[in-house]
């Protein structure tokens, strides 16, 4: 019983980075949206945001995807004989 | 003599750090955290009085901070891109080299990305740049480039670390629930280490283009006014040199001084000083020749304001700083790299150069602030103790930071080297025969 | 649309600093105390800028009155992060002091260096005190303020001029300094407007602008006779 709630505790505390890194990732891709609305809407320039936007969006979005791929690849990887 | 952490087996001296530390350690805690806690101090003081109490003046609207932002931000590209494209380039020696690299790129660039918000008149308005901000001011693309320049090296530094996580929490003694967590469940089987490898490179491949886009940007950030000598298209690559230079330097120092205190001999030997040695040589002249023609254009068409930045420079109050630059940037690290290339000579250089990069940004901000387009009576620009201050407090951090990751972390990645000398050799042996003509 | 723009006649300028003290009060700049001083932190929203020419037996001196150039092709704008300095509809370059985050890249920016910074938070005299305009707002510590051409005069003079139902006529809105100017060397009003005084003065053949070949397009004008 003991055991197993720790091992629960440990798991939710492993998932944090991945919170992190896409709470990150997808809070810039909002700010960028609201940014290019924001310019839209005082006819200020936009295509600078959204320049930036093209570039920043992908690879924060890539660097979250790796991250979250190594958390499941590590999960499926382990061995056998545990479960 | 029985240790602590024999169990380890071959390698069990980059684990002393961890399980051995002694009285020394918290000694040298308490004196970074005074004086880091002295900078808070100084910060505080200045939040509520105003930036009036730096030496910041009517032309000289940017000077220490923003010297100090572009400084600890240049010193980041030592890390993650040095790591990154040994490891692409498949460089053996890389292997005790990376992490160490990679640790100051992650502490100095948050050190860094708070320079900004020191510098700021209101920094309590910090919200307004997420409420109001508009993408066609450089500063928000500094912002962007630094988080996601950030995210990356912070992978990249965790990724590779995570079967040394393991190691520690199968075979250690301290702080095991801690490695549990961060260890995300890695023992090390075929398939584990496979997704490791992979998104490593990955990360490797991202991971260069990113350093290089930081400095470009923080390059902008001057290149986008039209000041004399700032608005120059010559400063991305320059900046983004004098980067890399710097950083290579400050990696080094850091490895002398590690060397020595965690007694990394073994490790850490002449030839990977050698071979970076090299890199600086390298970057050194590189340097060199983008400063010459930095210079040479401003010089030869003589343009009456850009003059007056460059004579301010060369003649005027700043001659000091100048030829201090060219001298501890260029002249005594060539003579010493190349004459004198041992460990000494090696760390004689890395210092001269990281003073020298300090002041090359100095020369580049300041002068071309205070001379003015318009003829006004020309500015001066004294620091003050607060400024002075919050750079030591700066420095404090980064050594408090690195301090504290080798308390809980080994400094080198030790599968690397484990690999290096279990399959590497025969690997090389492998892939040197590939390069030559086969055999009939 | 209207185009604000000032000519200053170098000509008839006597470098009395009429316009420089009437500008002070009016906009209720900070009078930094002599310890400030010494260290640059002076503000001035108009200040004189001195020209030397020649060697020293034949010098000649050239004082010359600058205001913010209220560019309409302004680079301050440009790398404000937070469009705390933008330009306005009457094509007049604001500042909005409760949003501004204290960067000073604008300062930092200009060509012609006419943003000051409020190192300190700006402390009036007691007598100071009474006299401050109520139309302008005072600046808190930390934000960056420019010459407005007194636009708070220009809201005036156009709400006057709705309630009185007529349109604005030249002379409805002038800044300060030139109301103050004895001499009359500076002169204020429409560029665009044909029949204003400032729209014949910049079309003369003595007018110039300071750095025109650097294409911020300022709209301040000087006119000489020599150059």
């Amino acid at each position: 019983m003991k055991n197993g709630n720790t091992e629960k505790i440990i798991s939710i505390l492993q998932f944090f980075p991945i919170i992190i890194v896409w709470s990150i990732a997808l809070g810039f891709t909002a700010f960028i949206i609201y940014i290019i609305n924001l310019s839209n809407a005082l006819e200020d320039k936009p295509s600078i945001a959204i320049g930036v936007s093209l570039v920043a969006i992908p690879l924060l979005w890539t660097m979250a995807s790796v991250l979250t791929y190594v958390f499941v690849g590590l999960k499926r990887g382990r061995k056998k004989e545990e479960r | 003599m029985k240790h602590a952490n024999d169990h380890f087996g071959e390698d069990s001296v980059l684990f002393d750090p961890i399980y051995k530390s002694g009285k020394m350690f918290y000694v040298a805690l308490s004196v970074f955290l005074a004086v880091a806690g002295f900078a808070v101090y100084l910060y505080i003081r200045q939040y509520y009085l105003g930036l009036g109490v730096t030496g910041l003046n009517y032309p000289v609207f940017w000077s220490f901070y923003i010297v100090n932002f572009v400084f600890f931000i240049g010193i980041s590209h030592a890390g993650t891109l040095i790591s990154a494209i040994l490891r692409l380039s498949k460089a053996e020696w890389r292997r005790p080299v990376t992490r160490v690299a990679e640790i100051i790129t992650v502490i100095v660039l948050l050190i860094g990305a708070i320079h900004p918000i020191i510098d700021m008149g209101r920094p309590d308005r910090i919200l307004n740049v997420i409420l109001y901000g508009r993408y066609q001011s450089p500063l928000l693309w500094d912002m962007t480039a630094i988080t996601t320049y950030l995210m990356a090296s912070s992978l990249y530094l965790f990724l590779p670390m995570i079967p040394d996580i393991a190691m520690m929490r199968d075979k250690g003694t301290k702080f095991k629930w801690l490695y549990t967590i961060l260890a995300w469940g890695y023992e090390g089987t075929p398939a584990q280490k496979h997704v490791i490898e992979k998104a490593m490179t990955i990360m490797m491949v991202m991971v260069v283009p990113i350093a290089v886009s930081v400095h470009t940007v923080i390059s902008y950030l001057f290149a986008m006014t039209v000041q004399p000598m700032w608005h120059s298209t010559i400063f991305a690559p320059y900046f983004v040199v004098g980067a890399i230079f710097s950083g290579t330097a400050v990696l080094l120092i850091v490895m002398v001084v590690l060397r020595k205190v965690y007694h990394l001999e073994a490790y850490l030997k002449e030839i990977h000083f050698k071979h970076l040695g090299t890199i600086l040589l390298v970057m050194s002249l590189l340097w060199g020749y983008f400063t010459f023609s930095e210079y040479l254009t401003t010089y030869y068409p003589q343009e009456p304001h850009e003059m007056k930045v460059f004579w301010y420079k060369f003649t005027g109050p700043y001659t000091l700083f100048f030829w201090g630059m060219v001298a501890l940037n260029f002249v005594i690290p060539i003579l010493l790299l190349s004459f004198k290339k041992d460990i000494k000579g090696i760390f004689i250089a890395s210092i001269c150069i990281t003073i020298g990069m300090w002041l090359e940004r100095l020369i580049i901000i300041v002068p071309s602030l205070i001379s003015t387009r318009l003829p006004y009576p020309t500015g001066f620009y004294i620091p003050t103790f607060t400024e002075i201050g919050l750079f030591v407090g700066g420095i404090a951090l980064f050594c408090m930071g690195y301090l504290l990751f080798a308390r809980f972390f080994p400094l080198l990645t030790v599968w690397e080297v484990q690999e290096g000398r279990d399959h590497g050799i025969k690997e090389v042996n492998d892939r040197l025969r590939s390069y030559l003509p086969d055999k009939k | 649309m209207a185009k604000w723009g000032m000519v200053i006649d170098l000509d008839k300028c006597t470098m009395c600093g009429a316009c420089i003290a009437s500008c002070h009060i009016e906009n209720n700049v900070a009078i930094v105390g002599p310890d400030e001083a010494k260290k640059n932190r002076t503000i001035f929203w108009m200040d004189t800028i001195t020209f030397q020419e020649g060697e020293h037996p034949n010098t000649k001196i050239k004082i010359v009155p600058r205001p913010c150039m209220n560019c309409q092709n302004p680079l301050c704008t440009y790398v404000c992060p937070v469009n705390a300095t933008q330009k306005g509809e009457d094509g007049i370059i604001g500042q909005i002091y409760p949003r501004c985050i204290g960067c000073r890249y604008c300062a930092v920016a200009c060509p012609y260096t006419v943003k000051y910074f409020n190192w300190y938070k700006p402390e009036w005299v007691k007598k100071f005190k009474k006299t401050l305009n109520p139309d302008v707002s005072l600046r808190p510590r930390g934000v960056v303020e420019k010459c407005t051409f007194c636009i708070h005069r220009l809201q005036k003079a156009r709400e006057k001029a709705r309630a009185e139902d007529r349109r604005l006529v030249d002379g409805d809105f002038m800044t300060a300094c030139a109301e103050s100017c004895p001499t009359k060397a500076i002169s204020f009003g429409d560029l665009e407007d044909k029949s204003s005084m400032v729209y014949e003065l910049h079309n003369s053949s003595r007018a110039y602008r300071i750095f025109d070949d650097m294409g911020t397009e300022p709209t301040v004008y000087y006119l000489t006779e020599d150059e």
